[in-house]
C-alpha cells in the first residue's frame, strides 16, 4: 500500500502498536515514535521482543508486520 | 531457619542463595524489600541517598523515631527485626549509570524503586542486560485494576498503570504505592523461582 506525501509515494507499513494494527509511513522506530508523539526519553520501547536502549537503537528499521509497544515512565516511588 | 515456613526445600534453597538489588528505599523500595525478606530472600543490596522525613511516614516502611536517619540504614534495622540473619549491602550515595552497574553487579534481580522518571530511565538503560523489575504509574487513589504487570523484552518486568505520575494533584499514597511495591516483589520472586509472573 502507498500514500502520497509532498508528491512522493511512500510505502505504508502495518505494525502492531499497543495491541492494535496501525499503518504508518515511518521507516524507523524513531520516526514512528515521533509520528505518534511518543517521547523516547520518558518511555521504555519494546520492538520485536527486545527493549531498545539508547538513541542509536531507535534508528532500527521498521519491519512490516512487527510488534511495537511503548511503556510510559511515570514519576513516583 | 527461614522466616517463611511455607517454602518448599527447593524454593528455600533458591531464595537463600540469590541476591536482590533494591534501587531506592522510599515507598516502593522499603515496602518491596519488606516483602522480599518475608518471602525468604536473605541477601539484598539496598541503595538510597536520602534520609527519613515525616512526610515519608504516609507510605514508607519507617517509623517516627527513625526521622533523620539514612533510609538504607533505617531500612536495614527494620528488615533485621523480621530476619536477623540477613546479608545486606548498603549504598548510601546517589547512583548514576556506572554506580548502578557497580552496586548491583552481583544481583540476580534488581528492583527499580526510584522516584524520578529520569532516574528510572537511567537504571533501565544501565542494567539492560540484567533482570530488572520496575514500576511506573502509581500516584493517587483508586483504580486498583489499572495497575498491572507486563513483561517487556527478555529481561524486564514493569508494574504500574503507565499513566499516573506522582504530581501535586496525585500524591503517592500508601495503598497504591504499597500495591505496586508488593507486585514488584511478587514479580521478582516469580523470576527467581522460574514461575509465571
Amino acid at each position: 500500500m502507498v500514500a502520497a506525501e509532498n508528491g512522493k509515494l511512500l510505502a505504508m507499513l502495518k505494525v502492531m502498536y499497543q495491541g492494535s494494527a496501525v499503518e504508518t509511513g515511518a521507516s524507523t522506530v524513531a520516526q514512528f515514535l515521533k509520528e505518534r508523539g511518543v517521547e523516547p526519553g520518558r518511555s521504555v520501547v519494546e520492538y520485536r521482543g527486545d527493549v531498545l536502549v539508547g538513541e542509536a537503537a531507535l534508528e532500527t528499521p521498521l519491519v512490516d508486520g512487527s510488534e511495537l509497544n511503548v511503556f510510559r515512565i511515570c514519576a513516583g516511588g | 531457619m527461614s522466616v517463611n515456613a511455607y517454602l518448599s526445600q527447593e524454593e528455600r534453597t533458591v531464595l537463600e542463595r540469590v541476591r536482590v538489588g533494591v534501587a531506592g528505599a522510599g515507598g516502593l523500595g522499603s515496602n518491596c524489600a519488606m516483602h522480599l525478606v518475608r518471602a525468604g530472600v536473605r541477601k539484598l543490596v539496598l541503595a538510597d541517598f536520602d534520609v527519613v522525613t515525616e512526610a515519608n511516614l504516609n507510605r514508607q516502611f519507617f517509623f517516627r523515631d527513625q526521622i533523620g536517619e539514612k533510609k538504607v540504614s533505617a531500612l536495614a534495622d527494620n528488615l533485621r527485626r523480621i530476619e536477623p540473619g540477613l546479608e545486606l549491602d548498603l549504598c548510601e550515595g546517589r547512583l548514576d549509570a556506572e554506580g548502578c552497574r557497580k552496586a548491583f553487579r552481583d544481583c540476580d534481580v534488581v528492583v527499580e524503586a526510584f522516584d524520578s522518571a529520569e532516574a528510572k530511565g537511567m537504571l533501565y538503560a544501565a542494567l539492560s542486560d540484567m533482570k530488572v523489575v520496575g514500576a511506573s504509574g502509581l500516584g493517587g487513589w483508586g483504580r486498583s485494576d489499572a495497575i498491572r504487570v507486563r513483561r517487556v523484552g527478555a529481561n524486564m518486568v514493569l508494574v504500574g498503570d503507565f499513566e499516573s505520575d506522582v504530581t501535586e494533584g496525585a500524591h503517592p499514597q500508601s495503598p497504591r504505592v504499597g500495591m505496586a511495591a508488593a507486585m514488584e516483589a511478587n514479580a521478582a520472586i516469580a523470576l527467581l523461582l522460574g514461575l509465571e509472573l
